[in-house]
């Protein structure tokens, strides 16, 4: 493994260090998904890791639907294979009404900011636990002829705060000439309105020799990665016997579709982008997302938000603010350790 | 009509329901038959691959310090290290250059590149240290750059704006070159890495090793090992930041048995067996730097490089570091005091 051939030092190893150790100490990873309730978002959940996460939920009627304006389910998921652990991934579902509750996803999204923030400014990091919102899946209804002006609002107010990936719910009930044009629709919409969704990190081409056979497929559809944004997908809860195997797929009387055919949706892009790209979603939301918080957050005095006004005075206000609250925390800090005797 | 409170419920409702800390999988995974072809299809060798990408995009930084008398080989045994001239040897055959009066901190950087992975290495020099008649307190310059380097990133750590990457000029890993006396540590060094060891990685070696047969080398060994021991100095890789069981076997191997690395630089090339070696000649033969039974560079370059570069940075970062941010958090009640020249780094960032 280790050449020794002359000029040969060796850090080229690093990356392979880098790895081990990431793999060793394995990362919190949270999965928000967003949508209209009824559009299958636990169903999609659930083929994803296909684990039964929500077995058999109970399905409210019209009048209480009213009063339960978010649904908030939460359920981690430990994913290992052939010992190499991936990352806790924890999925959160949110079924929003019209206007009452995007206000309550977004505090919740700033509220995980705010503690992460808490916890990176405090004395000890050892071991601060990533809770942050790392990736948003968008489910758009189907039924429409693009995005509805709530599908809008929601993702104005989402992008500056978390990795949007826009998928298209129950794909099933277009054909494919529809789905390209729904697709066609959500993309130039998305572009009107400025949203920012995640944008898949590009491929280099001088790497196609080193990529292995299995992977050539999930490179081929990078480099075109925007034809599959959106992902229009379906999810199954049921096994159903295809040619002799049990495969996910809903069973209609003209034919069965099949959840991971790539022919039928694109699950399985939506699967295999999610899964390799984890460390991206993360590393975005930490240099993006979260730094664009913590930077606004500790701009704020207390004063409504001004322009960008540099002078010194401001400077000087924003430090002794800073100032402030670590006094306040140092403070709160020592005097629970002045309840701890003998300890340092 | 329901606008206001159902609103407030709902965010009542909803520090109910997320668990706070993060609970163990509430469902059972399904068999592990099922789950394998997850992954099977996708290949953890393209998440492993994306991070081998990420890594050479970015390249990394290593600074490595290297202390010890004059004439020992630090410069030589670095150069070696990275089998290039990322050191200058100070000249001692020049009468012109005199050995400093204190001792200096010289830090030179270096970009190299290998397999794609590109590295910018500091080496920073330590000359003066121990060369003087009175050595009394010659560690407080070093321990005060290191010190001041922790400072640099905390400063940078704290800022509204901080950049995305944060230059790293910390000291990773400090080299401590022992005289191949063959009978003991001498105070100064004792003293050295009594203080040093807490703020840095230090690895001890005993240089020029040529000088010393196989079984002089390993009564030396032992003996070091054994005054490091009694004087409690924890030296790299310290028992106590071993993470798991299989850390602690390969560690242990290294630190009771291989350390302190007794070493040969040299940046002469000779032909021995049809090979091109690096090598000191002598009338008695050639001392080969990278042949296991001459002496032990390659164990010290696959330690520091191949293996243990990662974690070298990572104590670092995530022990001696912030043990100084902890410090200074405590010591200041708070930020670091500001100064103009916080001010004006500020203002370039905006």
């Amino acid at each position: 493994q280790f050449s020794d051939s002359a000029g040969y030092v060796g850090f080229a190893n690093l990356p392979n260090q880098v790895h081990r150790k990431s793999v060793k100490k394995g990362f919190e990873f949270t999965l928000m998904v967003v949508g209209e309730s009824g559009l299958g978002k636990s169903t999609l959940i659930n083929s994803l890791f296909l684990t039964d996460l929500y077995p058999e939920r109970y399905i409210p009627g019209a009048a209480e639907k009213i009063e339960r304006t978010v649904q908030i389910e939460a359920s981690t998921v430990e994913i290992e294979e052939r010992g190499v652990k991936l990352p806790d991934v924890r999925c959160l579902s949110f079924s929003p009404l019209p206007y009452h509750s995007f206000k309550t996803i977004i505090h919740y999204i700033d509220n995980q900011f705010e503690r992460y923030l808490h916890d990176e400014s405090g004395l000890n990091r050892r071991h601060i636990i990533d809770n942050r919102v790392h990736c948003c899946f968008y489910f758009i209804s189907p039924f429409g002829h693009g995005l509805k002006p709530l599908d809008v609002e929601f993702m104005k107010a989402l992008h500056g705060k978390v990795n949007i990936v826009p998928v298209i719910a129950k794909a099933d009930t277009l054909t494919l000439k529809e789905r390209e044009r729904l697709k066609r629709r959500v993309l130039d919409e998305i572009s009107e309105h400025g949203i920012r969704i995640y944008q898949l990190p590009d491929a280099d081409s001088d790497e196609d020799e080193e990529f292995k056979e299995q992977t050539r497929v999930l490179k081929a559809s990078f480099t075109s990665s925007l034809s599959f944004i959106p992902f229009a997908v379906i999810g199954s809860n049921q096994l159903i016997e295809v040619k002799g195997k049990k495969i996910r797929g809903r069973l209609y009387p003209w034919g069965v579709v099949e959840v991971e055919n790539p022919e039928h949706n694109d699950f399985l892009k939506l699967r295999t982008m999610l899964v390799t790209h984890m460390q991206d979603l993360q590393e975005v939301t930490q240099d993006l997302h979260y730094e664009n918080f913590r930077s606004e957050r500790l701009k704020r005095t207390g004063k409504p938000v001004e322009e960008e006004v540099v002078d010194k005075d401001r400077i000087l206000q924003q430090k002794e603010a800073e100032l402030r609250r670590m006094q306040e925390m140092i403070a709160q800090m020592q005097a629970q350790m002045r309840m701890k005797p003998g300890d340092d | 009509p329901h606008a206001g409170p159902v609103e407030s419920k709902n965010e009542a409702a909803m520090s109910e329901l997320v668990p706070e800390p993060r609970q163990k999988p509430v469902v059972p995974m399904k068999p592990m038959g099922i789950n394998a072809s997850l992954l099977g299809y996708i290949g953890i060798d393209t998440i492993i691959e994306q991070m081998r990408k990420k890594t050479m995009k970015t390249g990394f930084d290593f600074n490595i310090m290297v202390v010890g008398q004059s004439g020992l080989g630090k410069s030589t045994l670095v150069n070696t290290l990275f089998k290039s001239q990322v050191s200058r040897k100070s000249s001692g055959w020049n009468r012109e250059e005199k050995i400093p009066k204190t001792v200096e901190i010289k830090a030179i950087g270096h970009v190299i590149e290998e397999g794609g992975v590109k590295m910018k290495l500091t080496v920073i020099d330590t000359p003066g240290f121990g060369d003087q008649i009175n050595n009394e307190n010659c560690w407080e310059p070093i321990e005060k750059y290191i010190n001041e380097q922790y400072e640099k990133f905390l400063k940078e750590e704290v800022n509204i704006a901080r950049k995305k990457r944060i230059p790293d000029t910390r000291v990773h890993c400090c080299l401590y070159f022992i005289s191949p006396t063959g009978h003991s540590l001498r105070p100064l060094d004792l003293e050295f890495m009594k203080h040093l060891s807490k703020v840095v990685n230090i690895i001890p070696v005993i240089a020029k090793a040529d000088t010393m047969t196989l079984e002089e080398k390993t009564e030396f060994k032992q003996r070091v090992r054994k005054e490091l021991e009694v004087n409690g100095i924890e030296f790299y890789p310290q028992k106590e930041f071993d993470e798991d069981l299989e850390d602690k076997t390969e560690n242990d191997k290294i630190r009771q048995e291989s350390m302190p690395f007794a070493v040969v630089g040299s940046d002469k090339e000779y032909q021995v067996n049809g090979k091109r070696v690096l090598g000191r000649k002598t009338p008695w033969g050639i001392i080969e730097v990278e042949n296991l039974n001459h002496c032990e560079f390659a164990l010290l370059r696959d330690f520091v490089i191949r293996t243990h570069l990662q974690d070298l940075k990572e104590v670092t970062h995530n022990i001696h570091y912030e043990t100084y941010r902890a410090k200074r958090l405590n010591d200041n009640g708070g930020l670091p005091p500001m100064t103009v020249e916080t001010e004006e780094s500020h203002e370039s960032n905006l």
